[in-house]
């Protein structure tokens, strides 16, 4: 073996070991087959089940599990610090929504509902599956993720150049940028058929709303969509965390001027993630725009929403894809669950008990894990207690106790929930071990990864 | 222009091509003159070392082969492309590796990960490939973890693939660094201490295996040390640097009994003997 040249060799290895071509197809496809079985499942035979109230936390869940795990590309993989996602979102809730609203207008003459059963959220409807509205949605969804993908190509390209806390300055005043931009336009929206037809399509743009809101919106976001975003968001996040192509981002976060060194064009991968990062933002604002019972306002997609996602990101482990998915759920139904807390034993015993079990026996932190979990539900009924005892409503307080929720963990455990690790990987003391290609063949003794305090 | 083109050139076996051609690179920090018309010929396969005492600008000269500092005046060639104002993933591209003096792995991946992240430059498949797992983009996967087991094999840290990088002993994360960088298939490979840190034993192992790893993939290599037992034993020509100047270049047996470098070494004009091995080693641990 005197061949200097691996790049050559490189090559011809990988034509050697490429898999046959047969099931090619299938391997590249399945998973995101599997995506849209999910959503149809969820939306046809789950939703039927369950509440109002539920299936609106469940959308909620969805599109938070998109805006985080699109993040956790940005600020967990690459490890550049961004806090202006909700501008990208807005970027994409605002096209989504003038492409479905001005849409509907020039096809059917009314901003109506125009969709099939897999996009109607409230009302249990025989329609077929899909309809023509369905597809003015979706493409209004992808339309408004690669106009915020353009918008992070402009943004991050100059800004990427930047490092830490200037980067963070600029991805939040890009978010303010993006909110004042369309808080200043006209508070007109266009509702008379006539008018819409009249005007040129270019100029529809210009009524959002403005500083109201953009109202009057059909509610196209059902489970179906919005999971079924997300689960793709899940699986190309998983594929790319997985590639080559992961692990240049991963370096570039754990040593920029090594990964540089070894020829990784740092820039070039930043502004990838970040234009990635910024289409799912976008689809997630798209998603967001129709969900029932939210009135478009750029107010809303501001900076707090960014330390929003943000905060999921963290809490889940900057670079932990079910990390960031997982704390996503969590803080969607936390505050949720703070508005009228729960008698938690019954659940605790059901569930939490069981998961913490086999999260300490996966994890080997044994005495620390359980005293804490204990520390927390005794926590969790003391403030019952409290509540019932001083008759005070903890919907009141709830944001304080997410605040504080969060601080705690900060002290507890400053890597996030999952550090940079998989849940799956949790065993494992080293991440991104190599997958698949081979069998693990180093001694489990060691005790690698023990970062926590 | 350059004072040393010619001495550079003449020994070692024949004429074997010139593969890095420096030429009077220089570069200053506000007033300070840290390199000054810095000039190397270094043909296919040979292994030079970079000596010099602390401060004299080894690192520096580094720094602006591999482009983290961009040179005042002068030029860099690799065969025959020039390096001058390129960055530096594109002189890694080009074929030029490097290892860092203080080690610089990417510490929460594992061992595997940070050879496989190396290979990366020479990968094909794009990023919808990887997105869509076409076929390529497997095979390529699985050849990258191939190669890169050979390398680490090679290095003896096959069976450590899976631990994270920071978890590894000293000794180990140095050679793992070697690793990475020859993960790109270099053709000139820059060794910033190497053996700093290691102990004898180590440092026997060390030089046996930059000697195979020259052999093996045909490189030309250039290291900074400051071990003298070390450096005067692998290496066939010498570079002297003080100040960041060239004070002296040749052979070993020439640059110990230069009297130059036994003053910049020992500080005094007196005193004829060589450069004793003992005096500079333990001077940077």
């Amino acid at each position: 073996m005197t061949d200097t040249t691996t790049s050559n060799r490189l090559r011809e290895e990988a034509l050697r070991l490429r898999p046959s071509a047969a099931l090619a197809p299938v391997r590249s496809a399945a998973p995101f087959l599997a995506c849209i079985l999910l959503a149809v499942v969820l939306q046809v035979w789950v939703r039927p089940l369950m509440g109002d109230f539920y299936a609106k936390l469940l959308l909620d869940i969805g599109t938070n599990v998109i805006l985080a795990v699109s993040l956790t590309m940005v600020n967990g993989f690459t490890g550049q610090f961004s806090i202006g996602h909700a501008a990208f979102m807005a970027v994409g809730a605002y096209t989504s929504a003038a492409i479905v609203y001005y849409g509907s207008f020039r096809l059917w003459g009314d901003p109506l509902m125009h969709g099939g059963t897999l996009s109607a959220m409230m009302h249990g409807r025989s329609d077929p599956l899909l309809m023509s509205g369905d597809l003015l949605f979706l493409g209004s969804l992808v339309a408004g993720g690669l106009l915020a993908a353009v918008c992070g190509y402009v943004v991050g390209l100059p800004s990427l150049r930047l490092k830490g806390d200037y980067l963070a300055i600029v991805t939040l005043g890009f978010g303010e940028i993006v909110r004042v931009l369309i808080q200043s336009q006209t508070t007109d929206t266009l509702y008379d058929p006539e008018q819409i037809a009249q005007t040129p399509i270019y100029e529809l743009p210009r009524y959002l709303g403005g500083a109201l809101g953009f109202s009057g919106l059909p509610f196209y976001s059902s489970l179906f969509w919005a999971w079924l975003a997300a689960a793709v968001t899940l699986v190309v996040a998983f594929r790319l965390k997985y590639s080559t192509y992961g692990r240049a981002f991963l370096s570039i976060r754990e040593d920029e001027i090594a990964a540089e060194a070894m020829g990784i064009h740092t820039t070039r991968y930043k502004v990838r993630a970040f234009v990635i990062a910024a289409f799912f933002a976008g689809v997630a604002g798209g998603i967001f725009a129709h969900t029932v019972g939210v009135q478009l306002n750029a107010q809303e997609l501001g900076f707090q929403k960014s330390f929003d996602i943000l905060i999921m990101v963290v809490l889940g482990g900057l670079g932990s894809i079910s990390g960031a998915a997982i704390a996503a759920v969590i803080l969607t139904i936390l505050p949720e669950l703070l508005r009228q807390p729960p008698c938690i034993w019954g659940w605790a015993m059901a569930f939490i008990v069981p998961a913490a079990v086999l999260w300490i026996a996966l994890s080997r932190r044994r005495v620390r894990t359980a005293v804490l979990i204990a520390l927390a539900l005794g926590a969790w009924e003391a403030m019952r207690w409290l509540a019932r005892e001083t008759g005070a409503n903890l919907a009141d307080y709830r944001m304080v106790l997410y605040a504080l929720a969060l601080i705690i963990m900060m002290i507890v455990r400053p890597q996030g929930l999952l550090g940079i690790r998989e849940v799956w990987e949790l065993r494992r003391p080293r991440p991104l071990a190599a997958r698949g290609d081979r069998g693990a063949g180093g001694e489990p003794g060691t005790a690698g990864g023990r970062v926590s305090l | 222009m350059t004072p040393h083109a010619a001495t550079t050139n003449g020994s070692g076996a024949g004429a074997a091509p010139l593969l890095l051609d420096v030429d009077g690179i220089s570069i200053s920090f506000g007033g300070l003159k840290a390199v000054s018309s810095f000039s190397l010929k270094l043909p296919k396969g040979r292994l030079a070392g970079l000596i010099g005492p602390n401060g004299a600008g080894k690192t520096t000269v580094f720094n602006l082969l591999t482009g983290v500092y961009k040179s005042d005046t002068g030029t860099i060639r690799l065969g025959d492309r020039v390096l001058t104002g390129l960055k530096p993933y594109q002189r890694a591209a080009a074929g030029l590796a490097r290892t860092f003096q203080n080690i610089r792995l990417f510490p929460d991946l594992s061992v595997l990960d940070n050879v496989r992240i190396a290979c990366h430059l020479r990968a094909r498949e794009t990023m919808a490939g990887a997105i869509f797992r076409s076929r390529y983009h497997t095979g390529e996967e699985r050849a990258m973890t191939t190669l890169s087991m050979e390398l680490l094999e090679i290095f003896d840290l096959a069976h450590r693939c899976d631990e994270q990088a920071k978890n590894l002993p000293y000794g180990d994360q140095r050679r793992l660094e070697i690793a990475r960088a020859l993960a790109t298939s270099p053709k000139v490979l820059l060794l910033d201490e190497p053996a700093a840190g290691m102990n004898p034993q180590e440092k026997r192992e060390l030089r046996d295996l930059i000697r195979s790893i020259r052999d093996r993939f045909g490189l030309t290599i250039l290291l900074i040390e400051h071990d003298m037992g070390l450096v005067m034993d692998i290496c066939e020509r010498i570079t002297v640097l003080d100040h960041g100047v060239i004070i002296a270049e040749g052979t070993p047996g020439e640059v110990q009994q230069n009297p130059r470098v036994i003053e910049a070494y020992l500080g005094s004009t007196e005193g004829g003997s060589p450069v004793p091995a003992a005096s500079a080693n333990g001077e940077e641990a």
